[in-house]
């Protein structure tokens, strides 16, 4: 996926959560988004995911993140 | 569009920017002096931002760039708050700054929990001119913050 792919739009995380990327980390790992979620109690506001998708299975460097599941769009339709 | 010319945008350079930070403790003593921060809490930032290769990102980079130079912005002043707190945070967890998947684990909660002692939102802690500079990594709220 391209960084304007997903930035600014919502998307559906590998926890289940949904939330708007709002940052593109450019790291020399790889690249790695900020997603705010709506947290509920206990819980946190950010979320770091794997731009890529088979990174985040296969890399190591990766094994603590999420990654996105799917790309939802500007905005939440319910 | 900024001219700023940082010299740190490709990955070779952005390591051999790294590699020559760590020298010497010049920085480091400029940058606590210059925010009234404490030497070794600014050392710990120093560390906690640049030795771990995995996780070197050329907007750290610049901002610690534009935190060693002769101007003051707010947003140096948040960043450098932010790192100082989340990075002590980590270290009372004993947690590695070497070992990358322990601080991805432990991230959502250090930075929702230093945003929320900061009282500050994502975009306070960013230079407009880096936010201008790597513009397809920032959301439109970060693009928006400082006008």
């Amino acid at each position: 996926m391209l960084n304007k792919d997903v930035l600014d739009k919502y998307v559906k995380l590998s926890n289940g959560k949904v939330g708007r990327v709002i940052r593109i980390r450019s790291q020399l790992r790889g690249k790695v988004v900020e997603v705010e979620v709506n947290p509920s109690d206990n819980e946190y506001k950010y979320e770091l995911a794997a731009l890529d998708k088979e990174q985040a299975l296969t890399d190591a460097r990766f094994k603590n993140l999420l990654h996105i599941v799917e790309v939802i769009g500007e905005k939440i339709t319910i | 569009m900024s001219i700023r010319n940082w010299n740190i945008d490709s990955q070779e350079e952005l390591k051999a920017w790294r590699d020559n930070l760590f020298l010497d403790d010049t920085d480091v003593e400029h940058i606590a002096q210059k925010y009234n921060q404490n030497f070794e809490e600014i050392k710990r930032v120093k560390e906690y931002l640049f030795r771990n290769d995995d996780l070197l990102d050329a907007v750290n980079a610049k901002m610690w760039k534009l935190a060693k130079s002769v101007e003051m912005h707010l947003s140096v002043i948040n960043f450098i708050s932010h790192e100082i707190i989340q990075s002590g945070k980590m270290q009372r967890e004993e947690i590695s700054f070497l070992d990358t998947s322990s601080r991805d684990a432990v991230w959502r909660r250090l930075h929702t929990e230093t945003l929320v002692e900061q009282d500050l939102p994502p975009e306070a802690l960013f230079h407009p001119d880096v936010i201008t500079q790597h513009a397809s990594e920032f959301s439109s709220r970060y693009h928006n913050y400082w006008k």
